[in-house]
């Protein structure tokens, strides 16, 4: 099975690379080559020049190159010298000399514009791509409010020197890729020489070699390629927009993987616990930050579990809750006409249609479907009787606590998580529940990514990362960096709080 | 594996379709709140039950509607009740059961029986035993504006922790009633112009109604017993020697901390002596001589007080033996500690009890009086 | 001989020991013991535990002698191949039913505590599922479940400190009223609760480190758990007089029953809810025992791919469980393989390997 693997993925890698080709001596026969093999594409344009008394043309694609370019470091440059070796002559950064006409139409793809001259078996290849960018904002779905607020966008070299202006470090190393057949999507693999587990890189490196479709759109696409559990619904690669957060998690000798044309870079391995943290955690006070992760982390169990909880109890265990509130539930079910289940199915699946509906639309109608939804069927579904108060209250719980997660991703599979679970309390009210909980316990001890445990560290345990997890301990405290990447050096500091010790004597 | 995936996901589907076996949606329940146990004529079980509707608007009050049923047992005489209404009559929020006297002085196990062997019965409930009739208590449906079964819930409750009536729940007597060496007692409920008064306590042996304790001896038997509320409040007259009423003699005074200590001895000839020991810190609550500056009046009222809670007590437990309830648990003792005299003492337990010597010895000692002397 | 992938700590293999042990029986066994052992019955759980001692030291010792071979493996060596294969299909046996027979208390408690007119086969395809999930993966994965769920006996530790509100400590006393011998003859009655250490037969050589630390952390597990038991026992005694005891077969939910928390009450489904936890724990320690040997000999030792029809058999076991008096037969076919198969055998064996090795040098 692995020979034939092999032995596939040896003749991808054939069919990659292009017949070599010397480049003619005959100015038109390069031309009309290049012509050919871009299919007279209309933004193909070039403009005939004379250096060292050789007639030459300088071709470039209008829609990839910036002219301005072209005209101060090429043309102009040529155009008074005249005479001269032609490196030295043009001003631009790079330079390079071909010999193979094959690789030019590629060259000439990635925004380069190609100079040739009459008799001369070489092509020089200038680099005058053309950035249109936009500027660096924060990410609107990772706000923070402390902290920095730069985000990347879609262009890879910024975001490289948004992480490497973090993070002046020899040890950050950039590995770029070229991924997808057709598109040429341009990768770049982030990790810290010194801190990630060289095993950990090895593997990235193969999976993401290993690629071989033709079109990567987004990360997502890479995510799916990479992961080692595309069957879980848990999310196994962090996503995240924030330069700040990417340089944390190298630091934690983790990985990261940026992508030209999105602004999202992917983290991995992650812990389910990576998408409780925010940045906004360490800006606080450490109890501050600790109560409101232990929040976030209570809310992941209110938005699963509270749907199921109440049905388990309106449908099988009515005698849980207490007299005084017994009565006031009753009086708002008794005149629903539908089981629990139906009822909360009913009510989860108008909140996710909402909010995909308010994602969709632009942000003034949103608000309108925010108030439709809210106000009109939240108020006016209890009013004819359909579904009951505390049904309402219970399906907003779950939405506004699935919401508190920092990570989309697993916002969303909270929401789904609770669907299964609602089923099962349907059923066996609240031992199915339990069930249901092991279950997904089991699952996620079963899951692994990069051979990291995904639950770590509490499946396996290691009390000292404990340290932040469920709550952020003082940052002086955290004498080691999280075990679950395994990184190379394990200490990340001794005792930041040493003038504690050094001035007993002053006062 | 995709194969056993997909048999998981068929089983899965067919459970889903044929689910719900157990589900026992609250909408369709009909709430019992209160139950009453009376002696019918015929000598079956006379069943009040009060069950709470709720209105669907909230601007409406909740409203009671009682039922009368017979039955030979509890659940017969409740599937009676059944057959009368709709929905499904369900129990398993009772928050409080009365026995009406008549009832009590019968065996009151097999009323409980079901209450015990259902695993959704409310084990919380409190009770109490009705003087007359359950049914009647039950019957006034309100009290000011308040449901009869909230109103008598919220009553004992309160009553508990004036240290008047035993914190008593179904749940909390069922060890004492299956325990040989031990008698539960219960609070006892008197209907008096429309309001329901809960001061007293009633005694009980073998499961049966056997005597009524008075408002002052049943503080005292709980404080004997080392069961103060968060209050117990006496109030005695102070000045025997003017024979006329004066509202210048009476004193009322609140145990603050009560120190009980219960020794059971056994002498030649087994004769079984309680001794009871009890220190108590007392509030002086009110006292309009005044005068509580002075250390002598304070030793004098010391020395007064604790020979009247003294005597208290000793009638309390005279009335007690008379009754045969040992709600003291000197039997239990007995077991616990000395089981050879147990083991000759058990036959004829009832008879051996009422011979058993008490002696009770109370300490007051005035710790407060208030913000003024 | 043993993978990297499937080795587990010595901490991990504490709680292996913990979660196997713990797991029907608790519910009922107050009851059990206060039935021969009056108010002592809480000495008889710590005399079991003792006893579990004692045996556990056997079991280490027996499989020190063959540090990276289970008792499948090591069986054939000792005794032959034959009669040790014979042998390993009764072990099998005895897992599969002890597993069984768990499998169907739980479903007896739950049908009779929450789930009453649940049908059986519905409650037992949820557990065995659930259990299957679990089970099909290596050891590692197992561990790591089982140091998490103990958290709930943590959790129910403390539910059942709520009891001690109305507790009467007069009713343990006179402590030795059904005598010395009737405690002893009480702890040969908990013994069987707390079964499931024989997963160290299965599990020992797939733990790190040298046999001492192995040793310790089976017996720390098991002081645990007899802890445990001991004060769940000592706390129901406490609670309910003699004459009620005898009444109620699941005392340790029984006094939760009455309790309310301000939000919720009857906590004895709390309670009953943390138990599905530990009984899945103990149900999948017991098929993981099974399914290793018999993955030994059907699958190459891929103890994954006898899951599927181990669950088929559990679940016709416990289906026929219904009927009190095969219920009752499984206990004393159990009561009879544990002696022979965890403590006679183990006993018999080591002597012969010790004569064995004796004779070699």
């Amino acid at each position: 099975m692995d020979l034939l693997r092999k032995l596939l993925s040896n003749n991808r890698t054939e069919k990659r690379t292009h017949m070599e080709m010397n480049v003619y001596s005959s100015l038109e026969k390069n031309m009309e080559f290049i012509e050919n093999q871009l299919f007279h594409s209309s933004d193909l344009k070039w403009r005939s020049i004379r250096f060292n008394q050789l007639e030459g043309l300088i071709v470039f694609f209008e829609s990839l190159t910036d002219q301005q370019r072209i005209q101060n470091e090429i043309i102009q440059p040529i155009e008074e010298k005249r005479e001269g070796t032609v490196d030295k002559v043009i001003t631009s950064l790079e330079i390079t000399k071909k010999s193979d006409l094959g690789e030019v139409p590629h060259a000439l793809l990635q925004g380069k514009c190609v100079l040739l001259f009459e008799g001369t078996v070489e092509v020089y290849v200038v680099d005058v791509t053309a950035v249109y960018k936009r500027s660096i904002l924060e990410p609107e779905n990772e706000g923070v409010i402390r902290g920095a607020h730069d985000g990347f966008i879609e262009h890879l070299m910024t975001n490289l020197y948004l992480v490497r202006n973090r993070l002046m470090n020899p040890n950050l190393v950039v590995r770029y890729y070229q991924i997808g057949k057709a598109t040429n999507t341009k990768l770049a693999l982030l990790y810290m020489q010194d801190l990630a587990n060289s095993d950990l890189v090895k593997e990235v490196d193969h999976r993401i070699s290993s690629i071989a479709m033709d079109t990567i759109f987004s990360p997502g696409f890479i995510t799916e390629l990479i992961e080692d559990n595309p069957y879980s619904l848990f999310p196994q690669i962090l996503f995240t927009e924030r330069p700040d957060r990417v340089v944390a998690h190298l630091m934690e000798g983790r990985v990261a993987i940026l992508s030209d044309g999105d602004p999202s870079a992917l983290i991995l391995p992650v812990t389910f616990f990576s998408f409780y943290q925010s940045p906004d955690d360490y800006h606080r006070k450490w109890m501050v930050g600790s109560f409101i992760r232990l929040l976030r982390l209570m809310s992941f169990i209110i938005a699963s579990l509270i749907p199921a909880l109440y049905i388990a109890i309106i449908g099988f265990h009515p005698e849980i809750l207490p007299e005084n509130l017994i009565f006031s539930v009753k009086s708002s079910i008794d005149r629903v006409p539908f089981p629990p289940i139906v009822e909360a199915l009913i009510m989860q699946i108008t909140l996710e249609v909402l909010r995909e509906a308010g994602v969709r639309l632009p942000s003034r109608v949103g608000q309108t479907i925010g108030i439709v939804g809210g106000l009109v069927i939240g108020e006016s579904v209890v009013r004819a009787g359909l579904i009951s108060y505390p049904m309402v209250i219970v399906v907003a719980l779950t939405a506004i606590s699935s919401f508190v997660a920092p990570s989309n991703e697993i916002s969303l599979t909270t929401r789904i998580l609770g669907f299964p679970l609602m089923m099962l309390s349907g059923m066996f009210g609240l031992i199915g529940i339990m069930f249901g909980v092991l279950f997904i316990l089991i699952h996620l001890c079963k899951l692994e990514s990069f051979g990291t445990a995904y639950f770590a560290p509490v499946m396996p345990l290691r009390m000292k990362d404990l340290k932040d997890t469920f709550i952020r301990f003082p940052i002086w405290s955290l004498n080691q960096r999280p075990h679950d990447p395994h990184p190379k050096r394990l200490n990340q500091e001794r005792n930041s709080r040493e003038w504690e010790q050094d001035d007993p004597g002053k006062e | 594996m995709k194969r056993i995936y997909c048999l998981c996901a068929v089983i899965f589907i067919l459970l889903f379709m044929t689910g719900c076996w157990d589900q026992d949606l609250l909408k369709n329940a009909r709430l019992i709140d209160g139950g009453g146990f009376d002696l019918a004529p015929n000598g079956k079980l006379l069943t009040t039950l009060v069950i709470r509707d709720v209105p669907a608007s909230e601007q409406q009050s909740p409203k009671n509607d009682i039922i009368f049923t017979e039955g030979n047992t509890t659940m017969e005489a409740r599937d009676n009740a059944d057959d009368q209404i709709s929905r499904h009559l369900r129990a398993y929020k009772n928050r409080i059961i009365l026995i009406g006297e008549e009832r009590a002085k019968q065996d009151i196990y097999p009323i409980f029986d079901i209450l015990y062997r259902d695993p959704k019965s409310a084990l919380n409930a409190r009770i109490g035993v009705a003087k007359g009739k359950a049914a009647d208590i039950f019957s006034l449906k309100k009290v000011g504006n308040v449901l009869i079964t909230e109103e008598i819930d919220e009553l004992i409750k309160s009553k508990e922790e004036t240290t008047t009536v035993p914190k008593v729940t179904i749940e909390k007597i069922y060890p004492i009633m299956m325990d040989p060496g031990e008698d539960f007692v219960l609070p006892y409920l008197v209907e008096k112009g429309g309001r329901v008064d809960v001061s007293r306590i009633a005694m009980f042996h073998n499961h049966q109604f056997t005597g009524i304790l008075r408002p002052d001896e049943s503080i005292m038997y709980l404080l004997l017993k080392d069961k103060k509320g968060k209050t117990a409040r006496f109030t005695r007259k102070i000045n025997i020697r003017n024979g006329h009423q004066n509202s210048y003699d009476f004193l009322t005074f609140n145990v603050e901390k009560s120190e009980q200590k219960m020794k059971v001895l056994i002498q030649s000839g087994n004769q079984i002596t309680v001794k009871l020991d009890l220190k108590w810190k007392v509030n002086i609550i009110e006292y309009p001589k005044d005068r509580l500056n002075e250390k002598k009046i304070v030793t004098q009222l010391n020395q007064h007080l604790s020979k009247e809670m003294t005597d208290l007590a000793k009638d309390t437990l005279k009335k007690m033996q008379k009754a045969r309830c040992d709600g003291l648990g000197i039997g239990r003792q007995l077991i616990a500690f000395h089981p050879r005299i147990w083991k000759t003492q058990k036959e004829d337990w009832d008879g051996n009890y009422q011979k058993v010597h008490f002696a009770p010895v109370i300490q007051v000692e005035i710790t407060k009086k208030g913000i003024i002397n | 001989m043993i993978p990297e992938k499937s080795r587990i700590s010595q901490g991990q293999f504490m709680f292996i020991v913990v979660q196997s042990q713990v797991g029907v029986g608790i519910l009922s066994l107050p009851n059990k013991v206060q039935a021969i052992a009056k108010g002592g019955g809480w000495i008889s759980v710590l005399i079991a535990g003792l006893a579990i001692q004692v045996i556990i030291l056997i079991l280490c010792a027996l499989c020190k002698q063959f540090p990276s071979d289970t008792i499948y493996s090591f069986l054939p060596k000792i005794t032959g191949k034959f009669l040790g294969n014979l042998l390993c299909f009764a072990y099998i046996s005895y897992f599969l039913l002890s597993a069984g027979t768990v499998l169907a208390k739980f479903a007896d408690v739950v049908e009779r505590w929450v789930l009453q007119g649940t049908p059986r086969w519905a409650l037992l395809i949820l557990s065995l599922l659930t259990c299957m999930y679990l089970a099909i993966e290596n050891l590692r994965v197992i561990a790591r479940l089982f140091v998490i769920s103990s958290l709930t006996i943590i959790v129910m530790v403390v539910l059942s400190l709520m009891g001690y509100v109305n507790v009467n400590f007069s009713y343990i006393f006179p402590i030795t009223e059904a005598g010395w011998g009737k405690i002893v003859k009480g702890a040969s009655e908990s013994l069987f609760p707390l079964v499931g250490y024989e997963i160290i037969l299965v599990t020992y050589p797939f733990v790190e480190g040298k046999s001492g630390g192995k040793l310790k952390a089976a017996s720390l597990g098991n002081m645990l758990i007899t802890l445990f038991y001991a004060f769940e026992v000592f706390t129901c005694l406490l609670i309910f007089s003699p004459a009620v005891m005898s009444e109620i077969s699941e005392p340790l939910l029984y006094m939760l029953k009455g309790f309310s928390f301000q939000l919720i009450q009857r906590i004895d489904l709390i309670f009953l809810s943390l138990w599905v936890f530990v009984v899945s724990t103990a149900m999948v320690s017991w098929i993981y025992m099974a399914t290793v040997g018999l993955g030994r000999f059907f699958h190459r030792g891929e103890h994954k791919k006898a899951v599927p029809y181990a669950m088929f058999i559990l679940f016709i076991l416990a289906m026929m469980a219904q009927d009190p008096s095969i219920s009752d037969f499984y206990d004393r076919m159990l009561k009879i393989g544990h002696y022979t198969f965890v403590v006679g055998l183990p006993l018999i064996l080591l002597c012969f390997t010790y004569l064995i090795r004796k004779r070699r040098t």
